[in-house]
Formats: C-alpha cells, structure tokens, sequence
C-alpha cells in the first residue's frame, strides 16, 4: 500500500493531536508527556502523533502530527520528504511566534519543494471576526515573505466538518500547482 | 478640525532564518496601536518585498512627532514620503493600525486611493514605483460580460471570515495559481453554473481580489483527471463519502 503523508506542525496547545485524531480512522498514537507550563491541558505531544486516513485498497493518507518548536526539528526531518500536504496550526489568543513560524516555513519551503500548505488557526471560539482577521494578516505577511500564497482558515480541530475543510483545501491546491 | 495624513514607504531591517521577516514586526505593530490609541492616530501599515509602507492620520502636530520618530527609527531605512496632505475627514478611522498583508484587499485603501487619485496620479516615477510594490493601480475590472475575458485572483480570500464552499475553495485554488478564460471556466462545469461562477467571481470582485484581462484563448489548461485511480479522485471521493 503507498501512504502519502500530511504533516501538521503547530506549538504546544494548537491541537496538532485533537485534528489528527478527529480525521484518522484508526486509534491515534501519541507520545504525550505532562506539561511543565500552564496550556490549558495537562498533556503535551513531545514526539509524534500518528493517525491514517484509507483512501482505497491501494493508498492511504499518513497523519504525522509534530511538536513546532524548532528543538524538535529531527521530528520535522522524519516528515519533511514527499508530502502530500502541510498544515500549519497557530493558537488564537497568543502573540505568534514569528520567529518560530518563520523557521518552520524556511524549513519545509512549501514553495521551493512545491508542497500544498495551509495554515488553520485554532482556539477561535471566542474571538471576535475582527480579531481573528489581525491574526491571519500576520500570518499572511509572513507567508508572502517566504513567497507563499497559502490560504489560513479559522479551524475548529475538534469539529469533523472543520477538520474535513483542510482535507478539500489541500487535495484542490495539490490539483492545481 | 484640521488632520494631516502621511503616506510613507521605507525599507524595512531583514532578518530571520533566510532573512525575509521584517525584524521586530509583531513589536512594531504592537507598540503602535498601543501609542496610536493613546494619541488618536489611525492608519494601515503593511510589509511587502522588503519595504514597508504606512499611512498615518490625526492631529497634525502629533503626526509631525510620530512621523520625525518614524523618521528616526533604524527599523525604518530610506524613509520616503509619497503623501503629505491637510484632510477634513479620517480615511481609516478603524484602524489604530492594522496589519495589511494586501492593500489590494482592504476597500479602505481602495477608496482612499479613489478618493486622491487627482494626488496619486501626479506621483513623479520613482514615488509610482515605490508605490508598485504594494498596490496595482491598474487592476480595474468590469463584470458584465466576461465571456471574452480571462480572470485570476492576486490571492486566497481571508477565510477566517468567510465560510467557503468547496467549489469556492477549488475555484480559488485554480485561479491563485495562473489565470483562466471565464468561458472555459464556465464550459468545464466543474465550478459549477454560469450564475454560480459569476457569484463566486463577483464575491472575489468586492474583496479586491479579481484582476480581469483580455482571454488567452488559450485552450483550457485543467481538466478533471478521468479515473477513479487519480490520487485526487481518490481524496475526492472519500471527501464525498465523509
């Protein structure tokens, strides 16, 4: 069977584990370990979460969920090659790390390697449209700084349909680049 | 009451991994809505191949302080100023300074552009060419009868506000990445009807998004892979089942 792989990449609390885990048919495997601050869970992915999505007898998607802190970059090695897709995840509520943003994107060159990418913002319950909006325009200016015109959704990774969305998006920019 | 507005372009100080990001953005952005609120400025700001570019608005004293500060700020290399007017009314009286990643998309600026075409098209060459980095004064567009016309978007829709329908999402896709003639986009039927296309185009339209120009006549340079065996079709039809 020849498994693509979809890579999500986000900092602790993004829900790299819950959207891997609401789209994979199989039960997830984690390595969580307790978190040592306060974000808003006791858990934190400190390896790789893995989940599959069958496609038909012969291909089936990879669900590879990896921590976006550039320490773990080894876990972005194992990733990095033949992607089917990218997804980005940024918590809502927090000033995002540019910095970090900016090494995961040079990292993965979505344009250079010619990769679908997206970035979903999570934590968006209650945030108001406005607020939501300032985010994506940062997020916006640094991917048009790294050449990418990659679209960012307001995702709910707990929400089947939300999580779905990621899916159609990636599969119709895969088609078209 | 009497307001000053500054449209300036500047270079910005790169860094990062590859040196891309503009260094200090989300500091700079921060302290100036923080200082602007205090102080009743308004304004856009927005970063693009290496230069920024702002405009600042309020009472003309506390402009001729923060534009001097500006001015002064090694952030900000090659300060040129394009725009230096009296105004009655404020153009972008939401904004204590917002973020721009497009001028294109934000009607404000559209319609401020409008509204001072008479001092913008009296720009010498090198302000127009500094202006050119940000914002394409020569995207205009009619969207009755297209049928002779090929359409592409400069960029994704924000979809943080909008809920987009997978065809939307697919339409959008196709014409982020090259231009398309409307009467193939219409033939393929994949987009849906005629009036659904013209809706989805019309929606990109008001965001600012649609550039229109003449048709290539190109023949149609997308079409449905035919087998199921296609990995899209794959992705497509669990999509379908989900």
């Amino acid at each position: 069977m020849s498994i693509l792989k979809l890579a999500v990449i986000g900092e602790m609390g993004a829900g790299k584990t819950v959207l891997i885990s609401t789209l994979s048919e199989i039960d997830t495997f984690g390595t969580e370990a307790e978190s040592s601050i306060d974000i808003g869970k006791q858990y934190t992915t400190v390896g790789i979460d893995y989940g599959r999505i069958r496609l038909d007898d012969e291909t089936a998607l990879g669900l590879f969920g990896v921590p976006g802190q550039d320490r773990y970059s080894f876990l972005w090695e194992f990733v990095k090659e033949s992607l089917w897709g990218l997804v980005m995840l940024i918590k809502y509520g927090e000033e995002p790390n540019i910095e970090n943003f900016d090494k995961q994107l040079s990292f993965f060159s979505p344009k250079k390697n010619n990769t679908a990418c997206l970035v979903g913002i999570t934590h968006c319950e209650n945030a108001s449209e406005e607020a939501i909006s300032d985010l994506s325009e940062k997020i916006q200016t640094i991917l048009h700084a790294h050449d990418c015109s990659s679209p960012v959704f307001a995702v709910d990774p707990r929400n089947r349909d939300s999580a779905v969305v990621i899916l159609h998006a990636l599969n119709s920019i895969n088609r078209f680049k | 009451m009497e307001l000053r507005l500054i449209l300036y372009v500047s270079q910005a100080i790169l860094g990062g991994v590859n040196g891309k990001i503009p260094v200090d953005l989300a500091k700079i952005t921060h302290t100036s809505r923080k200082n602007n609120r205090e102080h009743e400025i308004s304004g856009i700001f927005t970063f693009s191949a290496g230069h920024y570019l702002q405009v600042i608005e309020g009472d003309p004293g506390t402009i001729q302080n923060l534009y001097r500060n500006i001015q002064s700020d090694n952030r900000h290399q090659h300060v040129k100023t394009i725009i230096d007017v009296k105004t009655k009314k404020r153009y972008f009286p939401e904004w204590t300074m917002r973020l721009s990643s497009s001028l294109q998309r934000e009607i404000s600026f559209r319609n401020f552009v409008v509204a001072n075409n008479a001092y913008f098209n009296q720009l010498d060459q090198t302000s127009k060419g500094a202006l050119a980095r940000f914002y394409n004064f020569a995207i205009s567009g009619n969207l009755n009868n297209l049928d002779d016309k090929s359409v592409r978007l400069i960029g994704w829709p924000d979809l943080t506000r909008i809920k987009a329908s997978p065809v939307a999402i697919e339409l959008s896709a196709k014409l982020v990445k090259e231009k398309e003639d409307y009467s193939d986009l219409v033939g393929s039927g994949e987009f849906g009807s005629r009036s659904q296309i013209d809706a989805m185009l019309k929606a990109f339209h008001k965001m600012g998004l649609l550039i229109i120009s003449e048709a290539t006549g190109a023949k149609a340079t997308f079409s449905r892979p035919k087998t199921n065996n296609s990995l899209y079709m794959k992705m497509k039809n669990f999509l379908r089942a989900s």
